[in-house]
């Protein structure tokens, strides 16, 4: 009897076990190098903004960054996953310096591209992020369908061609933003484009080239950095698509006002791939994969062997003693991205010396 | 399941107060197993749609007086609701102890405690799964039993009651249900009907 009632206090225990809690956020440790580009705020300050409207009437904000010298290639440069353009102001100021015309978007639900209410898009810091599963243009994290930025990114592109008819276009992306550039790819093709480069891409959730955990009891899943809420994804595939289902939570030292910590269904899916096969096979031109050796997200050998699907990848170049964030801050990845646009054809592997 | 030895063995057993029986009981239960219908409905699951549970089940007693008795029994509930795509199924399996009392004139009554495990199994078009609700479970009943050859032999007896589960924590895990379905008591009067063989209590 006493052993029954010991199973019975054992098996209770056990289903009363408290959850896991998710951690604070982790985007890995920064370098040295990264963490003096930090402290002494090395990022230079943005020039004036400029604005494409949507197909709903959104200003899409956008920074240019004017090369010095004209009729060189021009670059859009597409953010990752909770940043907004104005981040991105190294690689800017180095491919204007080298000759090469950069814009710096803010995708739609970011930085200068967001509407805290539906009448209200002045830049502002979200206060809460309302998982009501309404949507309007601009709303932060959120997009209309999961196509919307891809056909976004046509209508820079659009524009950029307007602006300089005879410049080669490259498409060039960071981290979920690679994700996007490499899900317009996998939509439109390349024929617009003179070429991709993709820093650091994360390409598909079904196939995370990072370590998966979970927490609360399995109810939440992802990395320290970036984690799905899986009752609110159920709730957005049984139709409620505006639901926020994927939290991105970065350490206190790397969060900026703008950031958007929040994405709906229909944003996480619009920023990697529909289908990674598909996807690669459809990345026909030049294109150029840089990869951080101290990304603590990726892991370099797995998207050294995804690079190497591409059919036009031209070169692999491995960033030392960078981090997934520091890759953005690196004047020598600008000056890599700049020698690419101008002369995108193959070389071989190489890595990349550390540094801003 | 039930060897032919063990039902031999049982009918030729010395009469005596410390005797034994087996048996066969079907013990429709009405309850509260269509109580999530309208969360099951708004998920894109089909609902159960009725209290209705037809439920079997085996029981053995030994009697330890000729009228006072410990029992030991295990059930096994079944019914499909249908819908698209996928039915819901819902299963209950119990395993229960229990004591009872013959009164005299064939009225008895016994108190059952154990364990059930109750689920419902359900799909739509995008996720699906198992309501798991597995806790301790009680079972007071009454009853009326005849013993047709007498005092060893087969036996009927009917039956009325009530069941009451506590499912303990979550009802299930699968993370793409954003609620937890949670459930504190799932209820039901029960009625049976029960055949046996052997001992059945003092006339």
């Amino acid at each position: 009897m006493k052993y029954a009632v010991l199973i019975s206090l054992l098996t209770l225990a056990a289903c009363s076990a408290p959850c896991e809690p998710v951690p604070p956020g982790a985007l890995g440790e920064l370098t040295q190098w990264e963490q003096t580009f930090l402290r002494e705020r090395r990022l230079p300050p943005v020039a004036s903004r400029a604005a494409v409207l949507a197909e709903d009437g959104l200003a899409l904000s956008f920074t240019d960054w004017r090369a010095t010298t004209p009729a060189g290639p021009v670059v859009l440069l597409v953010h990752g996953s909770s940043a907004h353009g104005a981040l991105y102001a190294t690689l800017g100021k180095g491919l204007a310096e080298a000759g090469v015309h950069a814009r710096l978007v803010d995708l739609r639900g970011h930085g200068h591209s967001r509407c805290v209410r539906a009448d209200d898009c002045a830049p502002q810091a979200v206060t809460a992020y309302i998982d009501d599963g309404a949507t309007w243009p601009g709303r932060p994290g959120d997009s209309a369908d999961a196509h919307q930025l891809t056909r976004d990114v046509q209508a820079h592109l659009q524009a950029l061609r307007a602006d300089f008819p005879d410049a080669p276009l490259f498409l060039v992306g960071h981290s979920s933003g690679a994700g996007l550039v490499t899900r317009y790819v996998e939509m439109n093709g390349m024929s617009q484009l003179g070429g991709v480069a993709l820093l650091a891409p994360f390409l598909h959730a079904d196939q995370p080239q990072n370590t998966l955990q979970t927490w609360e009891c399995g109810r939440v899943v992802g990395s320290s950095y970036a984690r799905v809420n899986l009752g609110a994804l159920g709730d957005a595939r049984r139709g409620n698509p505006h639901r926020y289902v994927l939290s991105l939570d970065k350490p206190a030292s790397l969060v900026d006002a703008l950031d958007t910590l929040q994405y709906t269904y229909t944003t996480m899916n619009g920023m990697h791939v529909a289908d990674l096969d598909t996807a690669m096979n459809a990345l026909t031109g030049p294109t150029l994969w840089v990869s951080a050796d101290k990304d603590a997200l990726l892991d370099l050998t797995v998207s050294r062997r995804v690079a190497e699907r591409a059919p036009g990848l031209t070169t692999f170049v491995t960033a030392l003693d960078t981090s997934h964030v520091g890759i953005i801050w690196s004047m020598n990845v600008a000056n890599l991205l700049a020698e690419f646009a101008k002369n995108p054809g193959l070389r071989p592997a190489q890595t990349l010396a550390p540094g801003p | 399941m039930l060897s032919p030895l063990l039902l031999l063995a049982l009918a030729g057993a010395p009469e005596s107060p410390t005797s034994m029986s087996l048996s066969f009981g079907f013990e429709p239960r009405f309850g509260t197993y269509a109580a999530l219908d309208q969360r099951l409905t708004s998920y894109g699951y089909a609902p159960v749609g009725s209290a209705f549970l037809p439920t079997w089940g085996l029981r053995g007693r030994a009697f330890f007086t000729p009228n006072f008795f410990g029992q030991l029994s295990m059930s096994y509930g079944l019914r499909v609701a249908p819908g698209s795509p996928a039915p819901t199924t819902s299963t209950l399996t119990e395993t229960m102890a229990g004591v009872g009392y013959h009164f005299g004139l064939g009225f008895f009554a016994s108190l059952d405690a154990g364990f059930s495990a109750f689920t419902q199994s359900v799909s739509s078009s995008v996720d699906g799964g198992a309501l798991v609700y597995m806790g301790p479970s009680l079972h007071p009943r009454v009853g009326w039993l005849i013993q047709l050859t007498r005092p060893w032999g087969q036996f009927l007896a009917v039956t009325a009651g009530f069941n009451a589960n506590f499912p303990v924590a979550a009802a299930h895990s699968n993370p793409l249900w954003e609620d937890p379905f949670t459930r504190t008591t799932i209820s039901a009067f029960t009625i049976g009907i029960e055949a046996g063989l052997g001992y059945a209590g003092s006339p």
